[in-house]
């Protein structure tokens, strides 16, 4: 979109990750440790996004800090999640960002032999 | 999916594994076999069970070791469900499991009847239809290396003990396995953290064969919680040392 700066698009595709992956601002604060109202700012433009967040952000829906900068809105990520079940608190939201950093890595090794 | 395709599912992989169809199972063991990469790592006690993923056919298990060695036994059975038995896992796929969800139902069955077949019930308890002793359960249980929960369930499911036994009985299953001087770490929480893959094996030969940056090395490391120290001897740091001057 025409004249938007970085911080917006940042926000756009942090929303549109989000409910794309049915989680919910609460869940999502959870993961990052901040609460939703929180969330919510940062999605609507009311308070910045520090970059260690959005670096976890990242890593949560497998894709990298320079795409969450990109004019381009989303639109494939490379995994299907099934987020969509009950009890999808912080502590799981953190076990699958670590699994997609262990595997990127892992599968980058793999490609090196 | 109903009960007897699910059943014959888990007979199926006992037998494709070339498994006894009666004997307990080392669920680890099978993921090394299958060349699964598998996590341990504990998270909380009231989160989720397990992860499992499927990426570039590389395929991965997370295990949430807050919860209980039997619980995190089934998991990684339930896990195998998932991973070579769902329809839709055939692409990149990541599938989180809360065993105690009712949607989990299949895996859960699948996995019951692949750790503990009804002919290895069937063989230690005979046709016995009836109140079982608890020792003998617990017994049972620290055997096939299945939690209290779901090792009653499935003699439930077979008719050896009636939903008000399974009531009565379901509690105090540490103080039992205490007075039998049975180990009951089963019943416990592990909290360790372990992961039985390749990774660091690849992670060395890349840094070895300069593919990759120390930093980098370290970096890679320091994720699993490792140091470089962790899987050298004194003496190769110190020759590097020597060689390469202290970074």
């Amino acid at each position: 979109m025409k004249g938007e700066n970085i911080g917006e698009i940042v926000a756009r595709n942090i929303k549109s990750l989000r409910e794309r992956e049915g989680l919910t601002q609460e869940q999502l604060g959870d993961y990052l440790g901040i609460s939703k109202e929180q969330v919510s700012y940062i999605e609507n433009l009311k308070r910045p996004i520090d970059v260690i967040k959005l670096k976890r952000v990242a890593d949560l829906f497998r894709v990298q800090v320079d795409d969450l900068m990109n004019e381009k809105t989303i639109k494939d990520i490379e995994i299907a999640y099934s987020f969509r079940t009950d009890n999808v608190d912080g502590n799981t939201l953190k076990a699958v960002a670590f699994l997609n950093e262990f595997s990127n890595d892992l599968l980058r090794l793999r490609k090196m032999f | 999916m109903n009960r007897s395709s699910l059943k014959n599912k888990a007979t199926k992989f006992r037998k494709d594994l070339k498994l006894s169809p009666t004997a307990p199972v080392d669920v680890v063991d099978i993921c090394k076999l299958k060349k699964i990469n598998l996590i341990f790592k504990p998270y909380s006690r009231e989160s989720f069970s397990g992860i499992s993923m499927k990426i570039d056919e590389e395929l991965f298990i997370v295990v949430n070791s807050s919860k209980t060695l039997g619980h995190q036994n089934f998991t990684i059975a339930h896990e195998f469900y998932h991973l070579f038995y769902e329809k839709g896992f055939e692409k990149s796929i990541c599938k989180i499991s809360n065993i105690e969800e009712e949607n989990e139902r299949d895996a859960n069955y699948f996995a019951i009847n692949f750790l503990v077949p009804d002919n290895a019930v069937t063989k230690l308890f005979g046709d016995t239809k009836g109140d079982l002793k608890v020792s003998d359960i617990v017994r049972f249980e620290s055997i096939f290396k299945v939690s209290h929960k779901a090792m009653l369930i499935k003699l439930e499911n077979m008719g050896m003990i009636t939903s008000e036994y399974l009531k009565k009985i379901e509690s105090g299953v540490i103080k039992q396995a205490e007075e039998m001087e049975i180990d009951h770490s089963l019943y416990r929480p592990t909290e360790k953290l372990q992961i039985i893959s390749d990774y660091v094996m690849l992670a060395r030969k890349a840094y070895e064969a300069d593919k990759i940056s120390i930093g980098k090395f370290e970096e890679l490391l320091y994720k699993l919680d490792l140091a470089i120290e962790d899987l050298y001897s004194d003496e190769q740091i110190k020759r590097d040392m020597d060689k390469y001057g202290d970074v």
